[in-house]
């Protein structure tokens, strides 16, 4: 068998037993560690084959707030690089790496992880920011079986591997007791950084911010002071300048309320206030905020009682600031069509944070809200014909 | 033992002394850690503490000061007196005063003592031979060296306590700002309307002696009364149940005509701050270990008696008050020119028994977290029972069945219909409840709350010279809601979402991932060569 047809070979096993279980929300087997140089064997073959295809064309995209007959496209060799970052990166949990002979073997792949992250371009369509989310968001919720065995003699530990059938055979005779815990991939991944200097959880995130939807969506993935606060970077605002996107991010941080994302969001916005945007950088930023606004204000609306936030950080008062400043723009609450038109709450509610905001995050705010505007017509249109 | 020269006198910047523990002072003179007076009885000891505190402060040596009784080896017993020597200007003090009572005074630190500076060796003495006896305390005199025994300690306030009063020398001074009385319980009534007849200003309180017995001594009234009238004062000391006293600094009181031998002011640390002893003269002192809880003694008399405030020397008394006058006398009382004041207002006073309901209180914004956690623990029955206003700075709470439930806070009861005076106070005069309603308008459609300036006020006795006009305050009933209503927080459902990374893939089974089989070289095989640069591979492959 020559070279390149034992990785056509394991690029098919791979398929079959990581990728299209992965997709389709089913338990994965893993391969063996993905290098950077042999994800060119996925593009050149496997994923265009038709069986792999056929069964691509069933998976959809599994979030609740997007078009329900949005299909999701097969993954790119960009997101495959992803995924195979991911898929090592759960590989390195594997404790029989930890052995003599074997302990190289982590810092090779560790190598392999950083170069497959870095290689990743951001996703070019909104269907393929789709696939990536799902892809990195299944592969994350990935959970691993430990299973320990004991007999009258002996005791087996099974860490993610399946139990020989021979080890529980006979047991009342050999009074076999099996126990198992299922562990998720966070607690493993910070498990092996407190003993290890392999950083998984930097590399995780890393992963993730690769995938700008999940990072949307998800700005609290990764807790952690050596974690990289969240910030706006230029794949996350591109995904935002999708409108389907864009109100599905809305949706869900307003959902998850502005309090515990206050903080996060108002430092992410001085960081980017810092970077001098363009004015379309700004205004897809200022329309996600419009929008979350809104959404909060429906949330508060619905449920009576529902506590009104109040700044207390510097960063949470710059948020405020924002809110407050995109309240007193000309039009950016009339985009708020789907609404069922909370803008007199908005007002309230704005009115009831100006009054809390200092003056330095006014400014800042001011300085940002008045600049956003599209340099040349919507571009919303543009991005939906391109997925 | 005795020798006839034992001492060497000292001199200016003798450093070296042959007496152990003394040395010189700044002043170059020879001073040890003590002083200590020789007494050859007790009759000198107490004359020197007469005399040392009526011109100095005894509060200074009482912290280390030590009195015992000492004794040779030929039975002689003396006494000696132990004082700090801090410097040579309090030894002086001290030996001034002792010389002038007989005593021998002395310097040192632990075990030899050598005679303290006096007019023949200005700078001291120090000693020509140690004394090397086994003894407690050696004493060097210029006349003589003594080996000394303790024999046992006596305690100075018993000493200074069991001393009785002698009778003043000097006419008394009639005109008392302030005096206590003690009264038999058997005497309350007829000596308290004395007093309101006479428009005297006294407080009373109830107090027990102190004493070892197991059966108490019957309670017996204080009285704290300000400008006494001297007739009046008269009348009660000769009096049999009636003791007065006249005030010697905060915690003393020496009975009039008589005359502490120890100036007591000088000593106020022997007796607690609160507490109180009373000298009687010819009779044990009175010890009270703790000041009583004081009221006006206006409360402490029917309506029908107080009626006669203002009112005296107008006869309209009852038949216990004329018996009163038959056996005190005459009552020559004041003018009938004086006009009592038109417009009395209204004053939160202190009151000594307070058997009133509790049905209302009024918690601190500070103690909203106990006040939390007291709801947490009440039934529902006295949740709905209990009404809640809560204004700027505190929450009033209300309940008619009684609050006790609520341990927070300051307690009213109801002095009137919907008129609330602090637990523990009553109003000032003391009127009838529908005339008090009347008086303070708004009691109809809301609640009145007399509230204390400060509420330490009711901890602290001084405050009852500071009782002032209160202006009440009124809590609309409309604002009033039941607790439930009012405190509990309104349930605000939250939406859990379902798309959080761990549970899209929610459904059974898990999504399980199982690694690979173990191999010995885990990159066997596997290409480890640099990898395709991205840019390259994107443009190569990506479909879209």
């Amino acid at each position: 068998m020559s070279a390149n047809k034992q990785d056509r070979v394991r690029a098919q096993r791979w398929f079959d037993e990581f990728l299209m279980p992965l997709a389709q929300a089913q338990s994965v087997c893993l391969q063996r560690p993905i290098s950077p140089f042999f994800t060119s064997a996925f593009d050149a073959s496997c994923h265009e084959a038709e069986s792999f295809l056929a069964q691509w064309h069933e998976i959809r995209v599994r979030q609740p707030r997007v078009p329900p007959n949005l299909r999701l496209p097969a993954p790119g060799a960009a997101t495959l690089r992803l995924v195979g970052a991911g898929h090592n990166l759960i590989s390195l949990t594997d404790s029989s790496l930890g052995r003599m002979g074997s302990r190289r073997a982590r810092g090779v792949i560790m190598t392999w992880v950083d170069e497959l992250i870095d290689s990743t371009t951001p996703p070019r369509t909104r269907g393929e920011t789709f696939t990536r989310h799902e892809l990195v968001t299944r592969l994350l919720a990935l959970k691993r079986k430990d299973t320990v065995i004991k007999n009258w003699a002996y005791t087996y530990r099974f860490r993610g591997r399946r139990v020989p059938g021979n080890v529980t055979a006979l047991p009342k005779l050999r009074r076999v007791r099996v126990s198992s815990t299922i562990r998720d991939l966070g607690s493993l991944w910070t498990e092996l950084d407190r003993t290890t200097a392999l950083e998984l959880t930097e590399r995780a995130h890393a992963l993730v911010v690769r995938s700008p939807l999940t990072h949307l969506l998800h700005p609290n993935l990764f807790p952690g002071e050596k974690i990289p606060p969240f910030r706006f970077t230029w794949a996350s605002i591109a995904v935002l300048s999708d409108p389907t996107m864009r109100s599905l991010v809305a949706r869900t941080l307003a959902d998850y309320g502005i309090a515990p994302l206050a903080d996060q969001l108002g430092r992410a916005l001085e960081s980017f206030a810092a970077h001098r945007p363009s004015p379309n950088l700004r205004y897809y930023l200022m329309t996600l905020l419009a929008e979350m606004l809104g959404y909060y204000a429906l949330t508060v609306e619905r449920t009576p009682g529902h506590p009104w936030w109040i700044p207390k950080t510097r960063h949470e008062r710059v948020f405020a600031a924002f809110l407050s400043a995109i309240s007193d723009g000309p039009d950016w609450l009339s985009r708020l069509v789907e609404l069922d038109d909370p803008r007199q709450l908005i007002r309230r509610l704005t009115t009831h944070l100006a009054t809390r905001v200092d003056d330095a995050a006014k400014r800042l705010a001011s300085s940002v809200v008045d600049g956003a505007r599209l340099s040349s017509g919507p571009a919303e249109d543009k991005r939906e014909n391109a997925s | 033992m005795v020798k006839s020269l034992v001492l060497e006198r000292a001199i200016l910047h003798q450093t070296r002394f042959r007496t152990p523990g003394v040395g010189p002072d700044a002043r170059g003179v020879v001073l040890g850690g003590r002083g200590a007076v020789l007494f050859a009885s007790l009759d000198g000891l107490v004359r020197f503490l007469g005399a040392y505190s009526h011109e100095e402060s005894l509060d200074e040596l009482i912290p280390a000061l030590e009195i015992r009784q000492i004794i040779t080896p030929l039975k002689t017993r003396e006494l000696l007196l132990l004082v700090p020597a801090e410097s040579s200007y309090r030894m002086d003090r001290v030996a001034g005063h002792a010389r002038l009572v007989g005593g021998l005074v002395f310097t040192g630190t632990s075990r030899h003592f050598v005679q303290y500076r006096d007019w023949k060796s200005p700078l001291g003495y120090d000693v020509q031979d140690v004394v090397d006896t086994p003894a407690d305390i050696v004493l060097y005199s210029d006349s003589f060296q003594q080996a000394y025994s303790f024999e046992r300690p006596l305690d100075l306030p018993q000493l200074i306590f069991s001393l009785a009063p002698r009778l003043e020398t000097q006419p008394a001074d009639s005109s008392y700002e302030r005096i206590w009385i003690t009264v038999h319980q058997g005497l309350r009534g007829p000596c308290l309307r004395h007093l309101l007849r006479f428009g005297v200003r006294a407080r009373i309180g109830e107090f027990s002696r102190s004493t070892r017995e197991l059966v108490a001594h019957e309670s017996e009234l204080l009285l704290e009364a300000s400008r006494v009238p001297e007739h009046v004062l008269e009348l009660f000391r000769a009096l049999p149940g009636v003791d007065v006293f006249r005030p010697v600094g905060d915690n003393y009181g020496v009975e009039i005509g008589y005359q502490h031998p120890v100036a007591l002011e000088s000593c106020s640390t022997l007796v607690a701050q609160d507490g109180l002893i009373l000298f009687r003269g010819g009779a044990d002192a009175i010890h009270i270990e703790r000041k009583p809880s004081f009221a006006p003694i206006q409360h402490m008399v029917g309506a029908k008696q107080n009626s006669l405030i203002g009112k005296v020397g107008l006869g309209d008394t009852d038949g216990t008050d004329d018996a009163l006058s038959a056996s005190f006398g005459p009552t020559p009382g004041r003018s009938r020119d004086a006009e009592p004041s038109v417009a009395i207002p209204l004053k939160l006073t202190p009151r000594a028994h307070s058997n009133q309901r509790r049905v209302a209180t009024i918690i601190s914004f500070e103690q909203r977290s106990l006040f939390a956690r007291v709801l947490y623990l009440m039934p529902q029955k006295a949740l709905e029972s209990m009404r809640v206003v809560i204004s700027d700075e505190q929450f009033f709470v209300l309940d008619e069945s009684g609050i006790e439930g609520v341990p927070l806070g300051q307690f009213y009861s109801e002095l009137a219909p919907q008129i609330y005076v602090p637990v523990g106070y009553s109003l000032a005069p003391a009127i009838e409840p529908s005339l008090l309603q009347e008086l303070v308008p708004g009691s109809q459609d809301g609640h009145i709350f007399f509230q204390p300036e400060d509420h330490d006020l009711a901890h602290d006795d001084s405050a009852h010279h500071k009782s002032s006009p209160h202006q009440p305050v009124r809590v609309a009933d409309d604002a009033f809601e039941t607790c439930s209503r009012m405190l509990l927080q309104r349930l605000a459902p939250h939406t859990i979402r379902t798309d959080a990374p761990g549970d899209l893939a929610s459904g059974s089974p898990l999504p399980l991932f199982e690694y690979d089989r173990e191999r010995r070289f885990p990159l066997w095989g596997l290409d480890e060569d640099a990898p395709v640069s991205a840019e390259e591979t994107s443009t190569k492959s990506d479909p879209s």
